[in-house]
């Protein structure tokens, strides 16, 4: 059922969550031990689980969450606590969803109102006696204008129909609003393209089906956009330098006296330091003629986040390196292909590949250089993808042994028709999909005028396993945040055993994996909480020697 | 091609497809030459020109043709465009090949064996891979190239040999 609050004299819209429950207890005490028996009782029922226990100066307050159960969770939970502690449950509260953010609020019988300037004291009065409201308390901040009422009701739903009301008397009231318990989104950015960025965090846009994500938030929770002394390399045809919302994330060259100052262009071998985009010819938006593929790659990987511009890569902090291996046509000579991917592994924590080719021995080569030497010897992370022509084998490089091959699922959780399939798939990461009604991933563009997907410095069309490829690796570059100590195949092995089994009904895993999903699809916060635990582990073991 | 540590793949020439690379600065000259042969397709970063054969002209036409572009020291080479039946992708036979030379074995002595025996100049040595060099064939025509590498790879003094093909990439 739809319910709106009033903010900024807009209705912002709310849909009731059937399966949540807030409870406040009459003293945190009871809260503290309900907390401890609702787990109790999740472990028994399988059925019920807390989602949230607040703390501080809402210690009273609880909210659980049930999942799959036919009773009401008013029922199913309060019923469950044990009688001593039922007897302290001083009311339940609903939950609600704000359409917009995803984010939910719990609605309590309070009410935060501001009076405007002049509204005499009788006429505020009468306005609560009218309404059923007590005043319970003033503002520290502004007492003369801003208070705190309580309802009377017993459903606290009531309390925002009570406050539009309070909205509704505009000659007392600037504005009124229910006090909400409101949910915290921690980790998240500031970034205005952001909420276009599904694949980051799916909240239901357009018709993408919410929850069906990389889970970025909870991951940049636990290490932020990232260490900034990662490194991913965008082997590709160049990374626009100058575009505002990569430019603070390149890659510099720690030798002062080196003239590769953010990367390598293996292509123009009379400005070899200068790894931009460099060949367009038109139609300008066409992939093959023009150097537009690596930009938007970059972005995914590592666009600057939280700077409040455009958007956020996967590891918003860490740092990107430009290697140029091709320039406006559709081939390369392998031996350059091969220097690529050495010269990355020299400098790159991570190398992001978004690209096939036909087997070659050196290319090869260069994959086991990557992994023998790259990181000192801990080996470089190189993602590659498995390609776009919705065939039952993998593309090369993405087969080679030494590499993470990274598939698409779209934005229901389900297979990209494109996305090749294969015994050698490691995982798959959200893209778009052929069919057009699925969401494609906004990231950034090249900024030269006229050149590039769009006619701006973002897109909104992003997609392939060219895209689910730098979102891989930028999940690398997180896990290598937590945890440096890592070697290349452990954090493939991290990766994999985090992914989500999605689509278990058609996905047809055997022993884990499955020829369209391999190990599932990348989950950041699953992926960077392993790593963290195997880094405190590692600590531990340490201590001990 | 052939490759001791790697499985080889397989490869088939595309009959009705050519590929020449234009010396610096000829590229208009060139491209004028051949297109009464059929369409071309420019590749200008590595100065090679695709020629897609029209069917009405033949096989001795085309090699006509190309014959006088040579002569006339227009292009470096003419080789065929290769298909890789595993990716579907096409490869283009250069004049060049990768060779690692096997550890243990004198560089400048086993260099110049493969000068003396396969016809071969020594090219530059790769940047990361201290063993490792372009060779270059001269006058490669047909599948010369492709041939060279086989013998090359087969050496035991080489780790492998593989042709440096002009390899199409799928994004």
């Amino acid at each position: 059922m739809a319910h709106y609050y009033t903010s900024s004299a807009k209705p912002i819209q709310l849909d009731e969550c059937p399966d949540d429950i807030g409870v406040r207890f009459e003293h945190a005490n009871a809260s503290k031990m309900a907390r401890k028996a609702a787990f109790d009782i999740a472990a028994a029922t399988k059925s019920t689980r807390v989602a949230a226990a607040s703390a501080g100066q809402f210690g009273r307050f609880m909210v659980l969450h049930e999942s799959g159960a036919s009773m009401s969770p008013v029922s199913a939970v309060v019923n469950a606590l044990p009688r001593k502690l039922a007897m302290h449950v001083a009311r339940t509260m609903p939950v609600f969803v704000e359409r917009e953010s995803q984010l939910k609020l719990v609605a309590t019988d309070q009410i935060l109102v501001t009076f405007k300037l002049g509204a005499s004291p009788v006429r505020r009065r009468k306005l609560l006696d009218g309404l059923g409201l007590t005043l319970t308390g003033h503002s520290e901040f502004d007492a003369r204008r801003q208070t705190l009422v309580t309802t009377s009701v017993r459903r606290a739903s009531r309390t925002l129909d009570l406050a539009n009301q309070l909205v509704a008397a505009d000659d007392v009231v600037e504005f009124a609003a229910p006090n909400f318990l409101a949910q915290i989104r921690k980790g998240s950015v500031n970034d205005p393209k952001f909420a276009a960025q599904w694949h980051l965090d799916n909240r239901g846009q357009g018709r993408a089906t919410p929850l069906q994500d990389a889970r970025a938030i909870g991951a940049w929770a636990l290490v932020g956009g990232g260490r900034r002394s990662i490194v991913i390399a965008i082997v590709d045809d160049g990374v626009d330098l100058d575009h505002p919302d990569l430019k603070d994330n390149l890659w510099k060259n720690p030798s002062a006296r080196a003239k590769d100052r953010h990367g390598r262009d293996f292509v123009d071998l009379s400005d070899p330091h200068n790894p931009r985009p460099k060949v367009f010819k038109a139609p300008f938006d066409d992939t093959q003629s023009n150097d537009i593929h690596g930009t938007p790659c970059a972005g995914v990987a590592a666009a600057v986040g939280n700077n409040n511009r455009g958007v956020a890569g996967m590891a918003w902090n860490c740092r990107i390196m430009a290697v140029k291996m091709s320039a406006g046509e559709n081939f390369a000579p392998h031996d350059r292909i091969a220097d690529s991917i050495r010269y990355a592994a020299t400098h790159a924590d991570v190398i992001s590949c978004s690209w096939a080719v036909a087997p070659n021995p050196d290319i090869e080569s260069a994959m086991r250089y990557a992994v023998t030497r790259g990181r000192g010897g801990r080996g470089s992370v190189v993602c590659v993808a498995t390609g776009n022509d919705h065939a039952a084998r993998i593309g090369f490089p993405s087969s080679n042994e030494n590499v993470v091959a990274v598939g698409a699922c779209n934005d229901r959780g389900l297979h990209s028709a494109y996305s090749n399939r294969g015994a050698g798939i490691t995982l798959v990461a959200p893209s778009d999909d052929d069919d057009a009604r699925r969401l494609g991933i906004t990231t950034t563009d090249v900024t030269l005028r006229g050149k590039g997907y769009s006619s701006g410095a973002y897109c909104d069309d992003f997609g392939g396993t060219s895209s689910a490829t730098p979102l891989v690796a930028g999940v690398a570059a997180l896990v290598l945040s937590a945890n440096r100590s890592l070697k290349w195949d452990q954090v493939r092995d991290v990766l994999t055993s985090t992914a989500d089994k999605i689509d278990t009904a058609a996905g047809d895993y055997r022993s884990g994996h499955s020829l369209k999903y391999g190990f599932g699809r990348v989950n950041a916060e699953a992926a960077v909480t392993k790593a963290k635990s195997r880094a405190r582990r590692g600590r531990k073991a340490a201590k001990k020697r | 091609m052939a490759s001791k540590k790697s499985p080889s793949p397989a490869l088939t020439t595309i009959p009705n497809q050519l590929a020449v690379r234009y010396k610096a600065g000829r590229a208009d000259s060139v491209r004028a030459r051949l297109a009464g042969l059929g369409k071309t397709e420019d590749q200008p970063v590595s100065r090679i020109l695709i020629l897609h054969r029209a069917p009405a002209v033949t096989r001795r036409a085309l090699d006509t043709a190309v014959k006088a572009l040579q002569d006339e020291k227009l292009v470096e080479f003419a080789t065929p465009v290769m298909l890789d039946l595993g990716s579907g992708l096409r490869q283009v036979l250069t004049d060049e090949i990768v060779v690692r030379l096997k550890a243990g074995h004198a560089q400048q002595r086993t260099l110049a064996t493969l000068k003396g025996e396969h016809g071969v100049t020594i090219g530059r040595r790769n940047e990361f891979e201290p063993t490792q060099y372009i060779v270059k064939v001269p006058q490669a025509s047909g599948t010369r190239t492709l041939d060279v590498a086989r013998s090359l790879d087969q050496r035991a003094d080489v780790e492998f040999a593989s042709p440096n093909f002009l390899t199409d990439i799928k994004r």
